[in-house]
């Protein structure tokens, strides 16, 4: 390429030009050892300046200005012995120079050897230009005739607003002249929007914008709100100066406008990572190299990466410098590993800010308002409340029938060394204290009939205070008749405390499991404890009872055991029973079992589900799963961690009530779902769906005492979960309610804060006050809840206070920081300095950026430009201006347009102006043989992919032309962000957008970043992970696939072919042909010739009688797109004009810029 | 590889061996430019002649554990639920999730291992590979890898593109780009992903994507389903000859076009144009199995007939090899077994053993196997030390990227041996530690390249993707 370059530039009489001509051959051949880094160089010399390359070395001089022939350079490339030759012939950089190359060496040292800057780095200057002639036009010396009109409208509308003209906007705009048409464009408010949005296009290409992490989970991230700060700027032509300032620094404006700190976004567009493993301190330091090579790379076109590791080996940049531009990048309060939480996909990642609308803001502040004033009255009971309160604890016990009776103790006795008393009826435990006892008390009561036994608990003996209590059980005896016993099953327990982890519910003392227990986490929360049984009968005798209990303390926990207790039997209405709450276990699960195909587990069995009982010792087939508690799984929440894929799981919890009743279930599942009550199918849902609250209801009839309750999931794909959530009736005794029915003593010796509890869980369940205060609250946090979940969110730069010292990594490393190598913020040595007073953050650097003698930033940026209108730019490396890119094919141009660009205020409007206004512009693009000084005619160029899918729409009249706001999901084949995402993930399932939706242009299509959107990506759109400034054209079979069959462009071609027929036709004969011009028209701008028109009419013909012959065919292809169908029409002829309109819509001359 | 080859490799998506429609001469589509690459450098084509023309790689996403697979510890069970030694630890790098973890337990394999006759003194393998096994004299595995990264995403994409950072040409990105292709009517490079039993990480496009090379090089996915290249079928309603006569006509409406502008791209997307029809032809004839033999189908097992499985996407595979793709790809999801690791891991072995035994045999028995470079390989390996609770019959793994385990096969690979060598814990590399740029640059030069001369222009320095590092294992090959 080098050589071909000079070929075009050199003629023999030319003075050889260091920078031009000899500079990239040194670079390429030589500078990787005998360049700036030193780390690599070889034999301690340097070619890259005169000095060193002129002093003298052992052997001789590297370079004697005038004399190449005693240089060793010339020498040392021209060896004939392959040891000398340079560069070495197993060099791994480069080939063997040419004879055209070394030529030029020699003649540059014959000539003096001057070096001189490399011109990227030498501020721009302006050359005369006579006033009468364009000054593009006075650089390039175009050749070419103009184009014809139709080609110039189309081309100046693609180039300015992205989309091609309509057939009004040819007749409008073919009078004007080229300066009224491009006016007319920058000024009429339709196409400054559309403008605003082509312009953005190859920004957010820059700037790496999407709108999902990136990796990992790949999480969804609200971004938007700063592509459209890129649209706005755009739109209202922000001057560039301005555009970079904002985007660098505008967080740090002093009274920053929320539109400025919104822009400071630019530097949060980088891919992060929320990888469960991923180390913070790593991703702190990758996040702030990229930000600082894009910046490189956007504003100065370097690549700075290399410095990362080592000075760079061509451009005069440091791996000090690179550390010192990082400097102003890491210091951002974020951190390196984002938490998956939430799992929210419109979250935006902190730092952010929130932009509610005004109408927002002010709806937000009025409803704090009515929250707090609620939220003063709740935070106290009101004088009814305490009234009512009162009357009910006072009245409890009568209300529901409840008596306590009076119960004696008359014995105690332990199995082991511990020594059991009893004073003023309290028990109390005293002496050895064993691993495991046993506590044998006898109880004498005079009452005939009890139902229920009352503990009041205190004094755990264990070092840390806890007791685990594993069974209960007690026998009764008249006393009147000692040989009557009867044994007295209790069905429901109740604590006042339990411990929270693991499964410690109070109903573990009545199963008869040794292992299972209560704990009342009695070294964790303070107060004794009461635990009230009730048996599934009443029990007792006439003329008094004797009740002996058992309490066993044999679980893994040893010493476990409680030092006193008062034991109380009392009595209850049968009716009050219903009052009471259920007593439950926690849940238990055990999976995953695998069906054998997706939908068959519903009626394959797997054993759990034919279980009346949970029953841990069992192993179920054929993996030999028995049941486990899964703390994770809670009452009231979704639960989002069963098994992912086709796979079969059983959750379960055991129910115990006190009489028998009715409880209502709200439940939910992922995917379909199987509830079995007792060992009995009682609801079954057969459904793909994820799991949410209150899917389903179901109502559960239960009889008193244990019920065991199973859901069997049915997980059919993707991600497995479930919900459960009880209803139960409203009067309910629920918490610590029960207590009310409690004596005094009870509510003393209980754990601490009882009676507060008791009082607030009233006030919570019965006072109707109460309850209509929080009801409205809750109305109101969730009307709070809903506006703020709408309200836009963006990510932005915050400085920390303290900015983060930084140092230079060894070899780039994160954990590698070279303490003895601090670096202060600042610019490349070699490249300038910050301005005298700038501060020393990001608007110092960006205030150096801007400064008229930058020789970068405003020649980087019309490059760019240029490159967007002829396809590749005056430096066809736009994002290399170092010694390693390419020339400039026309230097004065490129610093005229960059000192312009700069007086003119940075206006790119009037940049754009002067190209479109130029004949180098306006040139035919047919190619002429000969272009060796370039630019002698217009280069065709590929339309990009937004286009080619926005012109499909646009012709169509499809276009929806909504201005800013979310991004959207246009169609896309199924499945293909399921293929490559993690089930978690909140963007594995790809939902499709509906109506407006699918119709927007495409620079507002949802881009997911490790599945950007298909059709887009196979026209060489970026997949936004990183800077991309030059899109690659390539030319694909897979693009012609594409323009056939992607429903988006066969709808397209539809919907264009039904505009087309619902034409008014002119009374003509051959209305065919009249309506084949106009489409043809309508995509390309011109009257097709009579050949092509015959070649239109003739396939119309064939493929009209197709549809005549096979009309289901026709049937089956108006179906594709969701836009209705004129009825009026003839659908075969609708057909067959879609086909038509789908091929011309593939023509190379339609997606392509002429 | 043929000299008739050679002559083809150039820088091209789509061969254009079979190209040349209405009257169109081939050799005039064959300009440097042809393909719009007009700042692209030409591929060199091989520096030299090469042992492979293809590779299918089988990557297993999640990473499988060395320690139940393939690398034979027998003395771990002395150490059961002891601490590791910190001899052995070292105080290295350890991921967020065990970092916080107060013991690192030993969890010796509940696998058991045979010993199988190869070309050295035979090789130890696991019981959950007893089809993979019979491949013993075959297969070359590597026993001392290591990688830089120790969590999925940097090091799927640092295997894929031999880099930890996005942006880089994936692995047959580069093949695509120094191969060019050997079919007119396919991808030189194709990607099929199957789904595991268990815990799967991301995989993202980058993983097949052609980085700053010319995106005609990336992966092209093929998928279970009706329509295994995107877009590939006509809309329904719409037949073969309809597409031919549309075809026909945008053909003749281009040419006139090109006679307007004379700008060869008009050409090239004719042509471009022709492959696609072709392609909408050879990719059903590519995916239908109808013709295989019982005895081949049952040889892959019964999977092969579920689309989407990896059985079926092996099957897939040799017969993408045998219309001369020249990168395959295969990804299988679910190998991330931090937990409950001796029951998952099953259900991954089951679906993905007899099927790549199948795939390597079916190439032996066809002549296939001697130039396609075969390799097996997960992104990293996995702990000795158990994360979550250790029992006699339970434990998990956590990331280990010090060393693991991946085999290789074919393609001018020495078949039947086993290279490098682990500490007794699988924790450190003892003998002949392979990088994975040593890897590519092995497999760069089964293909005939020299990695250090592959390379292409970007962001001002020359990019290779083995970067500036690794070097040919010259004992691994023939």
């Amino acid at each position: 390429m080098i050589s071909w370059l000079l070929l075009s530039l050199l003629s023999p009489a030319q003075q050889v030009q260091y920078s031009r001509d000899i500079q990239p051959i040194l670079s390429s051949a030589c500078f990787t050892c005998h360049g700036r880094d030193p780390s690599s160089r070889e034999e301690e010399l340097r070619l890259d300046e005169f000095g060193f390359a002129t002093a003298e070395r052992e052997n001789g001089f590297p370079i004697i200005a005038g004399d190449p022939e005693n240089s060793l350079v010339w020498q040392r490339i021209n060896a004939k012995n392959t040891d000398d030759v340079m560069p070495p012939l197993d060099s791994k950089v480069h080939d063997q120079l040419t004879a055209q190359q070394r030529q030029l060496i020699h003649d540059w040292i014959k000539q003096g050897a001057k070096y001189e800057k490399h011109w990227a780095f030498v501020p721009p200057a302006k050359s005369m230009v006579p006033d009468d002639v364009n000054p593009i036009d006075y650089f390039v010396s175009p050749r070419s005739a103009k184009a014809d009109e139709h080609i110039l409208i189309r081309r100046l509308f693609i180039d300015v607003t992205g989309l091609p003209p309509t057939l009004r906007e040819y007749q409008e705009f073919l009078d004007l002249s080229q300066g009224d048409r491009i006016n007319k464009l920058f000024s009429t408010d339709i196409y400054k929007q559309r403008y605003a949005e082509r312009m953005a296009t190859p920004w957010l290409d820059a700037a790496r914008y999407g709108d999902t992490i990136g990796t990992h989970t790949d999480a969804g991230r609200q971004m938007w709100k700063w592509r459209d700060w890129v649209l706005n700027a755009y739109r209202d032509n922000m001057p560039f100066d301005q555009f970079t300032y904002e985007q660098l620094a505008g967080d740090l404006i002093e009274n920053a406008s929320v539109a400025q700190i919104i822009a400071s976004g630019f530097n949060r567009n980088h891919v992060m990572t929320d990888e469960g493993g991923a180390i913070d301190e790593e991703y702190l330091v990758e996040y702030a190299v990229d930000r600082t090579n894009t910046t490189g790379e956007v504003f100065m076109g370097l690549t700075m990466g290399c410095a990362r590791c080592h000075d760079h080996k061509f451009n005069p940049i440091t791996q000090d410098d690179f550390f010192s531009m990082f400097a102003y990048f890491n210091s951002n309060d974020e951190p390196g590993l984002y938490s998956q939480e939430g799992n929210n996909p419109t979250r935006a990642f902190e730092p952010m800010l929130s932009v509610p609308s005004a109408e927002q803001q002010s709806a937000l502040g009025k409803y704090q308002v009515d929250i707090s004033a609620i939220e003063a009255m709740l935070s106290e009971p009101s004088a009814q409340d305490a009234i009512n309160f009162n009357k009910f604890i006072g009245s409890s016990q009568s209300d529901f029938g409840v008596q306590w009776q009076q119960s004696t103790i008359s014995e105690a006795s332990s199995s082991g060394e511990s020594v059991l008393s009893f004073e003023d009826n309290v028990l109390n435990v005293s002496g050895a204290n064993p691993v495991t006892d046993e506590h044998f008390i006898t109880l004498d009561v005079a009452t005939d009939s009890s139902r229920m036994l009352l503990f009041e608990f205190s004094n755990g003996r264990a070092s840390n205070g806890n007791v685990v209590l594993s069974t209960i059980e007690a026998e009764c005896v008249s006393i009147a008749d000692p040989t009557q016993w009867n044994i007295i099953n209790f069905n429901w327990a109740w604590a006042d405390y339990s411990q929270t982890n693991d499964d410690w519910e109070a109903v573990n003392v009545i199963d008869s499991d040794d292992k299972t227990g209560w704990a009342p986490a009695a070294h964790m929360v303070d107060g004794g404890r009461n635990l009230l049984l009730i048996a599934d009968e009443q029990f007792g005798y006439a003329g008094g009872s004797q009740i002996k209990l058992t309490l066993r303390y044999k679980s893994i926990h040893g010493q476990h055991v409680y030092g006193e207790a008062k034991i109380t039997a009392g009595n209850i209405n049968l009716t009050s029973l219903a009052s009471l709450p259920i007593a439950s276990s926690r849940w238990y699960g055990t999976w995953p079992y695998t069906p054998k195909d997706r939908y068959s587990g519903y009626d394959e069995v797997f054993g759990p589900e034919a279980d009346a009982t949970i029953d841990f010792a069992k192993k179920y087939e054929p993996d030999q799963y028995s049941w486990v508690l899964v703390e994770k799984v809670k009452d009231d929440e979704v639960f989002n961690g069963l098994p992912a894929g086709q796979k079969i799981s059983f959750v379960g919890k055991k129910l115990f009530v006190p009489s028998a009743r009715k409880l209502d279930v709200s439940i939910g599942s992922d995917d379909g779902m199987q509830v079995f009550l007792n060992g009995k199918m009682i609801f079954e849902n057969r459904i793909d769906r994820g799991a949410l609250p209150d899917q389903d209801s179901i109502t559960l009839d239960l009889p008193a005492g244990l019920n065991t309750v199973v859901m069997k999931i049915i997980n059919t794909g993707g991600i497995g979960g479930m919900y459960w959530s009880t209803r139960p009736p409203a009067d309910e005794l629920n918490d610590s309610l029960v207590w009310a029915l409690a004596p005094v003593s009870a509510l003393e010796n209980g754990v601490a804060g009882l009676r507060e509890k008791i009082s607030n869980d009233w006030r919570l369940l019965h006072s109707p006050e109460y309850r209509a205060q929080t009801a409205q609250l809750e109305k109101l946090n969730g009307a709070v809840q809903t506006l703020e979940a709408a309200v836009p969110l963006t990510m932005v730069m915050r400085e920390l206070d303290e900015p983060r010292q930084a140092y230079v990594l060894m070899r780039g490393e994160y954990d590698k920081a070279d303490l003895e190598r601090p670096v202060s913020r600042g610019v490349p040595v070699e490249l300038g300095v910050v301005p005298d007073g700038a501060p020393n953050d990001r608007r110092g650097l960006a205030q150096w950026l801007l400064l008229r003698d930058n020789p970068l930033t405003a020649r980087v940026y019309v490059n760019r430009l240029w490159q967007m209108i002829f396809g590749t730019g005056i430096v066809t490396t736009p994002n290399d201006f170092g010694l390693q890119g390419a020339w400039p094919s026309h230097p004065q141009l490129l610093d005229w347009l960059a000192v312009e660009f700069i007086e003119s205020g940075w206006d790119v409007q009037h940049i754009l102006h002067l190209i479109y206004s130029s004949n180098t512009y306006q040139q035919s693009s047919q190619v002429t043989d000969d272009d060796t000084a370039g630019l002698s005619y217009f280069p065709r160029q590929r339309m990009g992919a937004e286009e080619i899918r926005d012109q499909a729409l646009h012709l169509a009249g499809l276009l929806v032309e909504d201005f800013g706001g979310a991004s959207v999901k246009p169609y896309q084949p199924d499945g293909l962000w399921k293929e490559v995402s993690m089930p978690q993930s909140n963007t594995s399932t790809f939902v499709r957008g509906d109506g407006n939706d699918l119709y927007r242009r495409s620079l507002y299509t949802f881009w997911k970043r490790s599945s950007p959107p298909p059709s887009l990506l196979t026209f060489d759109a970026p997949t936004r992970e990183f800077c991309t400034i030059a899109r690659g054209t390539t030319n694909t079979p897979l693009q012609a696939l594409v323009l056939w069959n992607d429903v988006q462009y066969v709808e397209a071609a539809r919907v264009l072919a039904q505009r087309i027929l619902q034409l008014e036709a002119p009374q003509v004969t051959g209305v065919h042909h009249w309506r084949l011009g106009e489409l043809f028209k309508t995509c390309t701008g011109r009257t097709p010739s009579a050949d092509e028109a015959s070649l239109l009419y003739s396939t119309f013909g064939a493929m009209q009688s197709k549809f005549d012959a096979a009309p289901e065919d026709a049937t089956s292809l108006l179906k594709y797109g969701e836009t209705m169908i004129d009825a009026k029409l003839n659908a075969n002829t609708l057909a067959a004009y879609t086909m038509m309109a789908n091929a011309i819509l593939s023509l190379d001359e339609v997606i392509n810029k002429n | 590889m043929d000299d008739h080859d050679l002559l083809l490799t150039r820088r091209r998506f789509f061969g254009m061996g079979a190209a040349g429609i209405g009257g169109l001469a081939l050799d005039s589509l064959l300009g440097p430019d042809i393909l719009g690459l007009k700042d692209a450098l030409p591929a060199t084509g091989p520096h030299f002649r090469p042992t492979a023309k293809r590779v299918i790689y089988m990557h297993m996403e999640g990473a499988p554990s060395q320690l139940d697979l393939f690398d034979y510890k027998p003395e771990l069970n002395k150490y059961f639920n002891q601490d590791l030694p910190e001899s052995i630890r070292q105080g290295q790098r350890l991921t967020g999730m065990t970092s916080g973890q107060e013991r690192f337990p030993v969890a010796p394999s509940v696998f058991k291992f045979n010993k199988y006759a190869n070309n050295q003194d035979g090789v130890w393998l696991s019981e959950l590979l007893p089809h993979t096994a019979s491949l013993a004299k075959d297969m070359c595995l590597i026993r001392s890898m290591h990688t830089d990264a120790i969590n999925h995403e940097p090091a799927l994409t640092f295997f894929n593109t031999g880099t930890q950072q996005v942006g880089r040409a994936s692995f047959g990105s580069w093949a695509s780009y120094g191969l060019g292709s050997a079919n007119a009517n396919l991808p030189a490079f194709v990607v099929m992903i199957s789904q595991g039993a268990g815990n799967m990480q991301a995989l993202a496009a980058r993983m097949w994507g052609s980085g700053f090379l010319p995106s005609e090089h990336q992966g092209c996915k093929l998928r279970a389903g009706d329509d295994p290249v995107l877009y590939l079928n006509n809309p329904k309603g719409v037949n073969r000859d309809d597409r031919r006569k549309m075809l026909d006509l945008t053909n003749e409406l281009n040419e006139k076009e090109y006679q307007r502008s004379f700008d060869p791209e008009v050409r090239s997307r004719i042509a471009q144009y022709e492959m696609a029809y072709r392609m909408q032809m050879s990719v059903p004839e590519l995916t239908d199995i109808s013709g295989e033999s019982e005895a081949t189908l049952e040889m892959y097992g019964e999977d092969v007939k579920t689309p989407g499985s990896f059985a079926s996407n092996c099957l897939r595979a040799r017969r993408l090899a045998e219309r001369g793709v020249r990168f395959i790809q295969l990804f299988h999801r679910g190998w991330d077994q931090h937990n409950n690791l001796p029951n998952e891991i099953k259900g991954q072995t089951s679906a993905v053993d007899r099927a790549q035994a199948a795939l390597v045999k079916d190439l032996k028995q066809r002549g296939l196997l001697d130039d396609t470079i075969i390799l097996w390989a997960g992104e990293f390996g996995r702990s000795v030390y158990s994360q979550g609770t250790l029992t006699k019959t339970n434990y998990g793994r956590d990331h280990h990227p010090r060393c693991f385990s991946l085999w290789l096969a074919g393609g001018g690979i020495k078949p039947g041996i086993v290279y490098g060598k682990t500490d007794d814990y699988s924790y450190n590399i003892v003998e002949n530690p392979v990088s994975v740029h040593d890897l590519h640059a092995t497999m760069l030069h089964c293909l005939g390249f020299d990695h250090k001369r592959l390379g292409y222009p970007h962001q001002g320095r020359e990019m290779r993707l083995t970067d500036v590092f690794g070097k040919v294992i010259k004992p691994i090959l023939k």
